[in-house]
This record gives structure tokens, sequence and C-alpha cells, in this order.
């Protein structure tokens, strides 16, 4: 199928499509849409208690301020809605479950007399007790977040535990656990703890929800995944699917935080009360922090039974995932962490059991590397601290256990395809690179250590089986086009491949395709979602059949002009000939709107080219996770060059190198901005996030002082990234994903760097220049002693 | 105690401008404890928002010329307490004469908010991180303050702070400038700040000068006020040895309560401190 004129735009670093938008401020997003007549704006407020009963609200004196127009409790709507699990109130009806949910809404005229309305709110509260602590929660009967689980609706893939916090459980097994272990000449046993982060996107939420008269709906909202939002309202309202419309401008980053349904049920909700007035609710950055959703918390148990000379017999791991007060996607990551479970390894006997638990604490949601960058800090970790034990290479103890072709993670799940990609490659190319370019001169202070970590990965999209993508191209009279997908643009970068994608099959230069984008329910093609690395892959896809089913049309009608068979023409540079008579050529101007003869006669007509895609998985069983789960695994390797002040506990990274197999690099520099974006975002979780909480529950750091997040000049000094090319048969032009990639080895890394700088292990996130010295101090107390006389010394 | 609002705008508040000192004054005197000046903002914008302030009247005193000097002369630095952070750092000798300060200012917030953030402002807020505190205590400064009824008056920067967020300013007094004495040929000085990344608040911030005559040590947010340590009694033969600093660390340790809170442990404070203090000692010293 490759054939030489496949050169033009694959492969090529085309400049952004929305660049221009961006940089000159002309991009428009959510909160910039003030001019729907008659706006009404929203502000709510939030639960005060980690756990309480709601005894009485009083609005009454609000109501009574001119310029509110209505106000919202939990019991105007008391349905239950979710992605995967119908857990959660719109505004909390009989209880609140964590401080910043919101309890009552009010729509006024300007934001200030929602303000004024909400101070006038009295609510009474018989507070319960709180379980903040997922292992805690586990166990836990006596307290729960959910007593009523029993009664709530959820996805089949899903198994939750009414009677207890679990919301859910998923079990991957594969061989004989004990014998495994018997076969074992060392047993490796490590805790390993990520706290909860956010996801700091520069855009709060912004919803605008418009119940029309006419009963039906209309969204604007800052939102990933529109299609999902129409779909889940429609599921909230009872309204025909059809009669929704969800219109998301540009997306100011979302990084998952955004993918699911947020604040739109509310304001469709206000509106309906305020006499069918539109509602515009965004979010301060502290509300966004305190009562919109964020990233699980992690806690692993993880045993590993080895053999002297370096091969795996036997892993069990227990997970435990901080879903806070609601499933939302949780239960997902942690269904798509419990199927990887051991990362990118061939292990023949494996117990997993990974459980995602209901907390008083806000409520997680989907976040770049969904599952597996907390997955592979715990595995990656655990690799390199066996094989210090039994003294063997890190690269090559991985090498010796990486999962191949042919081979499958669980005993009968779907085997790794021939063309799947190799980790092996993407391990080698880290390490040579790390080990050759390693600093030559020593530090320049006595208390400066320099070390080296990799860590190897794999993740494909978590997404359900039956997800889809469709695409429609749709030709102008010049014979340029517009393609229409469902995928959302948030910085991926994804329209300007998915431009390229159909520039390249129908033989158009790039300004002649226009990729909106903003995306418009009713306008657009449909896609599932925009999560998980799956949009090239799916929608390229389905770009690349909606292109072929155009060209087809368009080679129908040239094969009736030219008299000439459709396999034998080409279109190339606008243009349709016959293979080697090019002179022959008709120009797609003249075919695209019906051809007219000389004689006046016409045929054809205006074409549209439509296209879809649909995943190719299987559910997964309930008791072992066999089936298949994803489309496709991309697989990569990430190192690190660290510098160590082991005084102070301060780590500079020095180089960041990263290797993906992504199979083709539809446009390389596209792919190189995602690996330094996710790069330092990786950077930033490793090394400095973490939501803190007081014994209450209560967010102790809602804001961007105290909750810190990388800045410019924390960004490393040298990025070096490699794209490994072994196509994906199934893939657009052999592509596999690589957004959420970027992240998954970072943590690993450095944790395998501090030990190698200073032999210290630490195994819980971040590694923060405190977290970094209490565990010198624990762990090497003579270290400090000395090179603190070494100051004076030196 | 939770908030369970998240206010979008600031409370309402009348803005006065005025052009001269007297005028600012006057305004100062008018309303006493119900008004605020602002120079950078970068607080008081943030106090406003979180409604942890509401005064009636907003005094901005970026107009005021007296506020907006910035003068090196043979015998003193003179700051006005309204120049931007960004614009004392333009003064070559801030650098040579005055190290620490100049480390603690081009390392203050970030670069952008140096465009509007001042020194006035810095120390009227009377944080105990201020960063520029230690550095203004090494270099000796002297902080002119105005008002209608006291006229002027001048305090020593280490009589400045008298708790946490409480200065000696009385509500209708105005910082006017900050003022420093020309350092003494090889006089050397330095300020060093633990942060959680590139651009961050203090852990612990310490600065330190000394010369033939005396070492002085200032240390911020390891105590409600920040520390001044003259040490110079202690600098025995111009060196500095392992017993030197127990005996220095003595006296830190004594003067030091760190608190826990979301950016550090009292323990990794205590800690940084006394690093901080080994650093700067070796670099001013040895």
């Amino acid at each position: 199928m490759v054939n030489i004129f496949m050169t033009n735009y694959i492969g090529k670093s085309i400049p952004r499509k929305d660049a221009f938008d961006k940089v000159s401020g002309a991009a428009v997003y959510a909160f910039d849409i003030d001019n729907i007549p008659d706006m009404l704006f929203c502000k709510f407020l939030t639960s005060p208690h980690a756990h309480a009963r709601i005894v009485s609200i009083d609005t009454s004196s609000a109501e009574k301020i001119p310029g509110v127009a209505a106000i919202a409790t939990g019991k105007d709507w008391p349905v239950k809605i979710g992605l995967y699990a119908g857990d959660r109130d719109i505004l909390a009806v009989e209880k609140v479950v964590w401080i910043g949910q919101p309890v009552v809404a009010v729509a006024a005229q300007t934001e200030e007399i929602a303000e004024r309305a909400l101070e006038a709110i009295e609510i009474e509260y018989e507070i319960l007790p709180a379980i903040l602590d997922p292992v805690a929660a586990k166990d836990s009967n006596e307290i729960l977040v959910h007593e009523k689980m029993a009664e709530y609706g959820h996805s089949s893939a899903f198994n939750p535990v009414p009677g207890t916090n679990i919301a859910n459980l998923f079990k991957l097994r594969k061989g004989n656990i004990k014998d495994g272990f018997s076969k074992a000449d060392l047993v490796i046993e490590n805790t390993f703890r990520m706290p909860q982060v956010a996801h700091a996107y520069l855009e709060p939420i912004v919803s605008i929800g418009h119940y029309c008269s006419d009963g039906t709906i209309e969204v604007w909202s800052s939102a990933q995944s529109p299609f999902t939002v129409r779909y889940l309202l429609g599921v909230t309202f009872a309204v025909p699917i059809s009669n929704i419309t969800v219109y998301t401008p540009y997306i100011g980053g979302g990084f998952g935080g955004k993918a699911g349904l947020n604040f739109e049920p509310l304001v469709v909700l206000l509106s309906r009360k305020a006499g069918n007035r539109p509602i515009k609710l965004r979010l301060t950055r502290e509300e966004n922090f305190r009562s919109a959703p964020i990233r699980v918390g992690m806690m692993a148990h993880i045993k590993t039974g080895v053999t002297s000379d370096g091969r795996i017999t036997a892993e069990e791991i227990e997970y435990i995932w901080d879903s806070g007060a609601f499933a939302d996607y949780a239960v997902n990551v942690g269904r798509a962490a419990g199927y990887v479970s051991i990362g990118p390894y061939d292990i023949d006997n494996i117990k997993s059991d990974s459980y995602t638990i209901y907390t008083n604490k806000p409520y997680a949601t989907a976040f770049r590397g969904f599952g597996h960058m907390e997955l592979h800090w715990v595995i990656e970790r655990q690799r390199d601290f066996t094989a210090n034990k039994i003294g063997m290479d890190p690269v090559v103890f991985r090498k010796s256990n990486t999962l191949k072709p042919g081979k499958s993670v669980t005993a009968n799940q779907d085997r790794l395809r021939e063309d799947a990609g190799s980790i092996d490659q993407c391990l080698d190319k880290v390490w040579i690179d790390l080990r050759e370019n390693l600093s030559k001169t020593s530090p320049e202070k006595p208390w400066f250590f320099r070390g080296i970590g990799i860590a190897g990965f794999m993740k494909g999209p978590a997404q359900p089986p039956n997800s889809a993508s469709s695409a429609y191209v749709k030709f102008s009279e010049d014979g340029g086009i517009l393609v229409s997908v469902g995928t959302s643009e948030m910085g991926q970068g994804t329209i300007t491949s998915l431009a390229q994608i159909a520039a390249e099959e129908l033989g158009l230069p790039i300004e002649k395709v226009k990729i909106m984008g903003d995306r418009d329910t009713d306008r657009d093609a449909y896609t599932w979602q925009t999560v998980g690395s799956r949009s090239l892959f799916m929608d390229g896809n389905a770009v690349r059949d909606a292109c072929k089913d155009a060209k087809g049309q368009i080679f129908e009608i040239a094969s009736q002009v030219l008299r000439v068979p459709s396999e034998d023409l080409i279109l190339k540079n606008e243009l349709i000939f016959p293979k080697g008579e090019k002179w022959k050529h008709l120009s797609l101007a003249e075919l695209v709107m019906g051809y007219m003869y000389p004689t006046g006669e016409s045929i054809g007509g205006p074409i549209i080219g439509r296209g879809k895609y649909i995943a190719k998985m299987t559910m997964l069983d309930p008791e072992t996770g066999a089936g298949k789960p994803t489309i496709f695994e991309t697989f990569g390797a990430q190192g690190v060059e660290i510098k160590i002040n082991a005084l102070t506990g301060e780590i500079t990274i020095k180089r960041l190198v990263s290797a993906f197999d992504i199979g083709k690099a539809i446009n390389p520099e596209l792919c190189k901005s995602q690996i330094i974006g996710g790069g330092v975002m990786a950077l930033s979780i490793a090394m400095n996030e973490q939501l803190q909480y007081n014994e209450e529950g209560n967010l102790l750091n809602p804001n961007l002082v105290d909750y810190v997040i990388s800045r410019a000049a924390d960004i490393p000094e040298e990025f070096v990234s490699y794209l490994i090319e072994n196509p994906q048969e199934d893939g657009p032009y052999g592509a596999r994903g690589i957004g959420e990639l970027t992240m998954l080895g970072v943590p690993a890394a450095i944790g395998n760097a501090i030990f190698n700088a200073i032999s210290v292990q630490i195994n819980d996130l971040p590694l923060s220049p405190e977290k970094v010295w209490s565990e010198i101090q624990q762990q090497r107390p003579e270290l400090l002693a000395s090179l603190k006389q070494k100051i004076f010394e030196d | 105690m939770t908030e369970t609002i998240s206010y979008v705008g600031l409370p309402k508040f009348e803005i006065e401008v005025p052009n001269s000192l007297e005028e600012a004054l006057n305004l100062l005197h008018i309303h006493q404890t119900n008004c605020k000046p602002l120079a950078g903002g970068t607080d008081l914008l943030v106090d406003l928002r979180h409604r942890l302030i509401q005064p009636n009247v907003i005094i901005d005193v970026k107009n005021i010329p007296e506020l907006k000097k910035l003068e090196f002369t043979p015998n003193e630095l003179t700051i006005g307490a309204a120049v931007p952070i960004s614009e004392v750092l333009t003064l070559s000798q801030i650098k040579t004469y005055y190290t620490a300060l100049y480390q603690a200012l081009n390392d203050m917030c970030d670069e952008i908010l140096r465009n509007r953030a001042t020194i006035g402002g810095n120390i009227a807020t009377a944080s105990p991180a201020a960063d520029t505190a230690g550095p203004l205590y090494t270099h000796q400064a002297v902080v002119e303050v105005q008002s209608k009824s006291k006229g002027s008056r001048l305090i020593a920067i280490d009589k400045f702070f008298k708790g946490v967020k409480k200065s000696d300013l009385a509500p209708d007094e105005l910082i006017v400038s900050i003022n420093m004495p020309k350092p003494t040929i090889n006089t050397k000085s330095a300020f060093m700040k633990m942060k959680r990344g590139a651009e961050d608040l203090a852990l612990v911030g310490a600065a330190g000068s000394h010369n033939q005559e005396h070492t002085y040590l200032g240390f911020t947010a390891v105590a409600p006020t920040p520390v001044f340590l003259d040490i110079s009694n202690l600098i025995i033969e111009k060196k500095i040895s392992e017993n030197v600093f127990q005996s220095i660390w003595k006296e830190i340790d004594s003067k030091i309560s760190p608190i826990t809170d979301v950016r550090s442990s009292r323990d990794y404070r205590i800690h940084i401190t006394e690093i901080l203090t080994r650093l700067i000692l070796k670099e001013i010293i040895l």
C-alpha cells in the first residue's frame, strides 16, 4: 500500500493549524462567550464538611435579593449522574461527601449579586464521621461514602461492592502464583505511593447551559468530549439526544480533567429553573481546585519473585486507587491500570487486585497517563530494586523479561501483534544515550551527586470495546475541503495531523484543507471522546476512510469522463489522470461539484466523503481480566541525568531522554512538543505536586501559590527525543498514539537516578527536596553529617 | 475556617491617586484604618479578593515623586518605597555594594511580577517570609516613614517588624523610602533562599554580611517576624570553623521557631536554616 507519491505531508513538520489564533489571542474559549441574549451568571455554595447530612437549607432571604433569578438545590433534580456509575448528585441531595461539593446554586444578573445571595443562604448540617485514607476506607464497613451503592446503576465493565467503599475491583490472573514464587531465588516486596494531584490546566472550567423553551438544550463548555457531554445530558434530563447541542470552543488544556461530564448539568438545571434563560458558570482557580475533579491517589503493595539469573517468575500486586467522593473515570483508571498491572513484561504467574476506593475527598477523574504513570512508578522502581539486588544491569534485567510479539499479559488475553512495536529498542536508545553523554566532569561541590535512571512503559487507549470515530470531508468549488471530526483540539496538535492525513490522501495542498478548532455536535462528525491518546489512531483512520470514500466517488466520475477504469487513476496535486499519462488530466475543481461535458450535460454532483473506525477489542473476564483490552500499545522508555544537592535534597534535571515506538511520526515537531510538554508536566508532578489536606479533609493548597507547578525556570536544560517507527499496520500510515506516553516513565526514572546517585531508595512521590532530605536523613545520616563538615573545608 | 464562597472580583472601594506626598498623607490621616496604600498590589489584590481585608479606600502611591526616588550617593543608597523591583535592579551599584539585596531581588517572585512588586510593599506587608528583610538588615537599612500627625521618622529595619503581618507603622503612616549606608570596602554579603521550585515563596531565606567590624545575619520564614542577629562578637580571627559555627548556631537556634505548613515541615526549615547559614558564612567570611 505504500507508494512513492505518499510523501507530501506524512512525516513533515507542518505548522500547527491553530497556532496563529492562539498566539495572537484571536482563539475563542468558553470564557469569551458573553454575547448570548438574557444570559445570567451562576455561583454555587459548597460544603464546608467532608461528610455530613443536610438537615435544612434556607434560601428565603437570598431569594429576595434584587437580581437573583433562581436558586437551585439538590432536590430540584435529584437524579444520580455519572460516567460509569450513577453515584453523583448535581447538587448534594441528602448528604455532602467532600469539602467543596456544590450544595446550592444561584443564578443572578451578575456574579456579584450571586455572591451576595450565597452569603444570605443558611445551611444546617449534621456532621458525620469522614473517611479520608483509601487504605482504611477499603476495609471500613462503618463509614460508608455511598451507603446506597446497591441502588446505583453502573456499566457492566465494573464490579462495585455494595456495603463497602469499593467502587470497583479489577482482577488479573495468570498461571499459578504459588508455583511462581516457589521457583524464585529471591522475593522482593515494596510499598509505593503517589498522592492526588491537580490538572492545573491554564483555563479554569467554564460552562454555559440553556434549557430552551422548546425543550431543546444548548451547552457551551470547556469540555474535551462534547459527544459524551451530549449523551449524558440526554440521560440526565430525559431529553432526546438529537435535541441537545454541545459547543466546545478551543480548550485551554484539559489533560483528562475536562474529559467527562462536570458542571454542564448544573447550568442546564438552573437555566430551566430561571425561566429558560442561559446560565454561565466560570470557576475561579480556588473553586476549580476544590470543586472540580482531580487525579487519583495511589498506594500499591508489590511482591516480585525472581531467579538469580534475572527471570521474573511471579508478581503479586494490590493497587488501591483513591477515587474521592465519586467513581467518575477513577473506576476505569483502576481497571486500565489493573489489566496492565505489571508493565511491559512477560511474566508467567500474575495475581493483581486493583481496587478503586471511595473517600471523602474531591472526586478523581481521568488525567494524562490514566493510572499508567502511577503503575510504572511502582513497576519500574521495583525493576531497579530487583536488578540491584541480583546485581544485574537494569536494562539487561528488563530486557530478559520484556513483552515480545506473540506473548500476552494474561494466559488467554489476545497476544501481542507482530507489528506492535518494540520496548527493547526504546530501552536501548535511552540507555545508550544516557551513558554515552554522562557528564564527564565531577560535580562542582562535594555535596553534589550525579545519577542516571531509566524506566520503560507501555500504554494503549482505555476505552470501551465499541468506542468509535467518524469523519467527513466536504468539497468546495475550488477542490478544497472541510474536514469534520469529533475529536477536540486542546493543545495536542491532533487537528494539524488529521489535516495532513487528509491532504496526503486527496493530493491537496495543506492550505486547502480546513479543519475547525472548535466542536459543534450538530455540525461535526461523531467521536466517542478525546481521551487516551486515541484520536490520531481512531479519528485518523476515520479521516483516511472518509478521504478514500471521497476519492472513490471522484474516480467513479473521472473514470467515465476519461474512459479509464477507476483502479488505473491517480490523484495528485489536485489532478486526476491515468497512470503514466499525466497530460490526460482533469482537475479536482472540474469534478467535485459534478462534471459538465462541453455540451452542458453533467454527471456526478457535490462530493461528501464519509469515514468511520471502530475499536477492535473485547470485554474482559471479571475473574481473570482475560480478553483484548486495547486497540494498540505504544511502547516507550525515558531516562534522566540528575544532579542532587545532598545537603538540601534539591534535584536538578540535566537531561530528559525519551524514546517512543510511535510507528510513524505524522508530524515530528508536534511529537517533540508533546514530549517536552508531557515531560515538564511529569517532572512537576514527580518532584513537587501534591494536594494536601488537613485532618478534616480540607484542602490546604487550593491555589497556584501554595500548589506549586513547574514554571519556565524549572524546565530542564536538555531534552532528547527519539521517535522509533516500527509501523502499526492498522494505524494511519503506521502511527500509534503518543500524547500521554510522554509522562509515564519520568517519575520512576528520577527515583532510579536518585538511587544511582546516592544509594537512597524513595518509594513515595513527590520527590520534593524535603522528601529527598528526609530519606537521606533516615537512610544515610552519616552522609549528611560528613557533608555538612565539608562546607567549611571545601 | 473553610472558605465556602470563592469571590470572582474585588470588594467595592474608592480609589484615590494622589500626586504628592502631602496629598497622600492627608488621605491617610482622614481614612486611617479604613484605607490601604497600593504600590505593586501583589499582596493587596490577593487579600482583597479573598476578603481578608475590606478597606473603604485604596490609595495608589505610584504617582508620588518622593516614593519613586532611586539614588546612589557617596554616602548612601535611597530606594523609594514604590520603585518596582525590576527598576531597582537596573542600578548597577546594587550588585556591587549590596550583593545580598541584589540576590534577593533578582530571585523574588517571578520576572513578570518584579515589574510590579516593590520593596516598600514587601516590608509593609510584614510577612514573616519577606525576602528583602534579611538583606536590608545585613545592609543596615533604615526606613523613612511619614505621617501628617508625626511628620517624618526613621525606623531601623530591626525595629520595623512587630509580628505576623504587623509592623511598626501607624495606620496613617506611609513608607517613603528605604535607605542603606554605603558599605565599607571589603564588605561581603550574600543571600540564599530555599524554595520548592524555581519560582516560589521562601521556605527559608538567609542573608549575611561581613566586614572588619561587623557580621550580621538575617533570616526569614523561620519565626513570626524576620530574625536578625549581630554576631560580630562571635567571629574571632576573621575565620570560621566548626566550633565557631556551633556557637553561632546556638544563638540562631534559640531565636528561630519555624512552623510546619504546606510549604515545609518545621524540621526541614531548621535543617535548611543551618545549611544556608553554613553556606553564607563560608561565602562572606572565608
